[in-house]
């Protein structure tokens, strides 16, 4: 297998598999040796790189189709609502290194079994169970963070980054939103939500920087990227 | 010092009492033991059960206290003055220094101590509350979806006496909104037309053009004169429902999450509730053939062919997922049985497995029915 590996951002490298003719996002592997969600390892001069699944990931996707913030580094310490069974969570942690901090704020039950065992397994993730409507309950024992990622299963998705961002988003922190293209149970006509959600984020006191349509990877969802200046407290 | 307000905070060593110049007043710490101090947590927030000790008592006695959260008023209740702000920008700064602080006061010895310390503890209290969570079971879901589907047919029963009702006042009305929130906003907001105008039309979200047309309408309208208290009164109760029906379908969607991940990946949690409560159980649901989820909700139909030998229906309940209300008549036969398929293959998973593959499934469902649709439009 020919590939080829360019550094995207840091900590995020893009495998290029000539033959084959595709590319992958990758991370380092933070705990060699383990897979997460069945991604395949693969050995490059001595580093482990775990390759990063677009179709499994949206902001592998997003990556592919044209992200230009990166705001996850080294050291930073980010709010994970909607966490699930940490497919993302874990690249995530791969970039942060030991000394950032995954808060991952998961709501069912059977997710969040999965994901205290990756928990266990990587020193920078702290699960929370708790419901991602109420961020009162927990900001106090998450304290403040450099990023808010949202990517609930909820109709209602601006309503909870601007509330978790208002209690424990840093000025001019960056915020990522998930939001459903369309909506799966309409009962009347199918609108667009899009528009509405991010009118919210915006009122909400983000400044919109990118919003990315994630097809094909993805066909119900768009990612948007933005950064909390006009924080009203 | 004791005019101040106090604010407490829950922090993951305990319970900090500050006043407005930012100094701890009082703290109600946890045990050191990390499983110890989870117990803890787990009492307040589930059990509401936590015992301050006196120092701290004493300190409340008489004053103001400002908690972040309604799960931190049964603190005080009894005690002192308790106001829930979780808006109050104080919390908002004592955030930043939870760390640093619990560290001046001794109870960590570096920011890396306090760090390993949160972690042991939200690990331990994540399996805690998963112990306490209600146990959502398929009983509860078919009630709730009954209610909702009920709630539905309520509010279009009662929207359109409204409609008929305020048509007699303001029969052009109807013409000029369709949306049902829309128009039983407008009532029960402004109620008589009389009383229109552009300002408050526009608060409601009508853009200037819609505004202006209604405003000109209302003033040439010739409905006749009516009493608006009762009317009004009625588009208030729609409204309410509306807004029920909304909390339900929250409801709805976080419990058939939690009990049926990959059937809601497949059908959505209102389709999926459908089904489960159509057939009596997830149990029952899953040990259906993929056919027979086909049509739950079409028995009528069925019968109808079996009996006088016309043609069977295609869909039942599932009929409104969008997959199939949205593609061409031709093909919904066909993608009505793909849908069937995985869905029947989701609510296995869902009862009898431990998987959660429901994206999964979900992808594939939609990939095959691009194919029909390809092969579909070839075809003609």
């Amino acid at each position: 297998m020919e590939v080829r590996l360019t550094k995207k951002f840091d900590g995020v490298y893009l495998l290029e598999f000539t033959k084959e003719n595709f590319k992958r996002p990758a991370t380092v592997n933070l705990t060699p040796g383990k897979s997460v969600y069945g991604e395949k390892l693969i050995k490059i001069r001595g580093q482990e790189y775990r390759v990063w699944d677009p179709y499994r990931s949206k902001l592998s996707a997003a990556i592919l189709k044209g992200l230009e913030t990166f705001p996850f580094k080294i050291g930073k310490r980010i709010l994970y609502l909607g966490a699930a069974t940490g497919t993302t969570v874990s690249h995530i942690s791969d970039i942060i290194g030991e000394n950032g901090e995954i808060y991952c704020v998961e709501f069912a039950s059977r997710a969040m079994s999965k994901l205290i065992q990756l928990c266990e397994d990587r020193p920078n993730l702290n699960p929370l169970f708790f419901d991602a409507r109420f961020p009162e309950y927990y900001a106090s024992l998450v304290g403040l963070v450099d990023i808010v990622y949202c990517d609930v299963t909820q109709p209602v998705q601006a309503q909870i980054i601007v509330s978790n961002a208002k209690c424990m988003l840093k000025k001019n922190g960056w915020g990522i939103l998930i939001v459903k293209a369309r909506s799966i149970d309409a009962i009347g006509p199918l609108e667009s939500l899009f528009s509405r959600e991010v009118e919210r984020m915006k009122a909400g006191g983000f400044d919109i920087k990118q919003t990315i349509n994630l097809e094909p990877f993805d066909r119900d969802h768009i990612l948007v990227v933005g950064r909390f200046v006009n924080a009203k407290f | 010092m004791n005019n101040l307000s106090l604010y407490l905070i829950l922090t993951v060593a305990g319970i900090l009492a500050f006043n407005e110049n930012g100094e701890i007043e009082a703290f109600a710490a946890f045990p050191k033991k990390v499983e110890d101090a989870a117990k803890c947590l787990a009492g307040i927030l589930v059990k509401r059960k936590f015992e301050l000790p006196k120092k701290f008592l004493d300190k409340i006695k008489g004053r103001e206290v400002i908690v972040e959260g309604n799960h931190l008023a049964f603190l005080i209740e009894g005690i002192g003055n308790v106001m829930v702000d979780e808006n109050n920008p104080e919390f908002r700064l004592l955030r930043g220094k939870i760390g640093d602080m619990l560290i001046n006061m001794g109870e960590f010895s570096s920011v890396g101590d306090y760090i390993s310390f949160k972690r042991e503890v939200f690990l331990w209290l994540s399996r805690l509350l998963m112990k306490e969570t209600i146990k959502v079971n398929d009983k509860i879901i078919i009630q709730a979806i009954n209610t909702f589907d009920e709630t539905s047919k309520t509010i279009n029963l009662l929207g359109s006496r409204l409609r008929e009702w305020y048509g007699l006042h303001f029969p052009e009305l109807e013409n000029l909104i369709s949306g049902l929130v829309d128009y039983v906003s407008l009532v029960a907001k402004i109620g008589s037309r009389n009383n229109f105008d552009i300002n408050t039309l526009i608060s409601l979200g009508f853009n200037e053009g819609l505004a202006k047309r209604i405003l000109e309408a209302s003033q040439k309208s010739i409905g006749i004169d009516i009493d608006e208290e009762a009317i009004r009164s009625l588009a208030e109760q729609v409204l309410s429902l509306i807004e029920f029906r909304q909390k339900l379908e929250e409801y709805i969607a976080i419990s058939m999450e939690n009990f049926a991940p990959n059937l809601t990946a497949v059908a959505g949690p209102l389709i999926g509730a459908r089904l489960i409560s159509h057939a009596g159980g997830l149990e029952k649901l899953a040990r259906l053939p993929s056919g027979t989820i086909q049509i739950l909700g079409a028995e009528k139909a069925l019968f109808k062919a079996l009996k006088k030998g016309g043609k069977p229906p295609k869909h039942g309940v599932i009929f409104v997922h969008p997959e199939i209300r949205g593609a061409p008549r031709k093909l919904r036969g066909k993608i009505a049985r793909i849908v069937a398929g995985k869905i029947a293959i989701a609510a296995r998973i869902d009862c009898f497995g431990n998987r959660n593959i429901g994206e999964q499934l979900a992808k594939e469902m939609r990939e095959r029915i691009l194919e029909v649709k390809r092969s579909g439009s070839k075809a003609h």
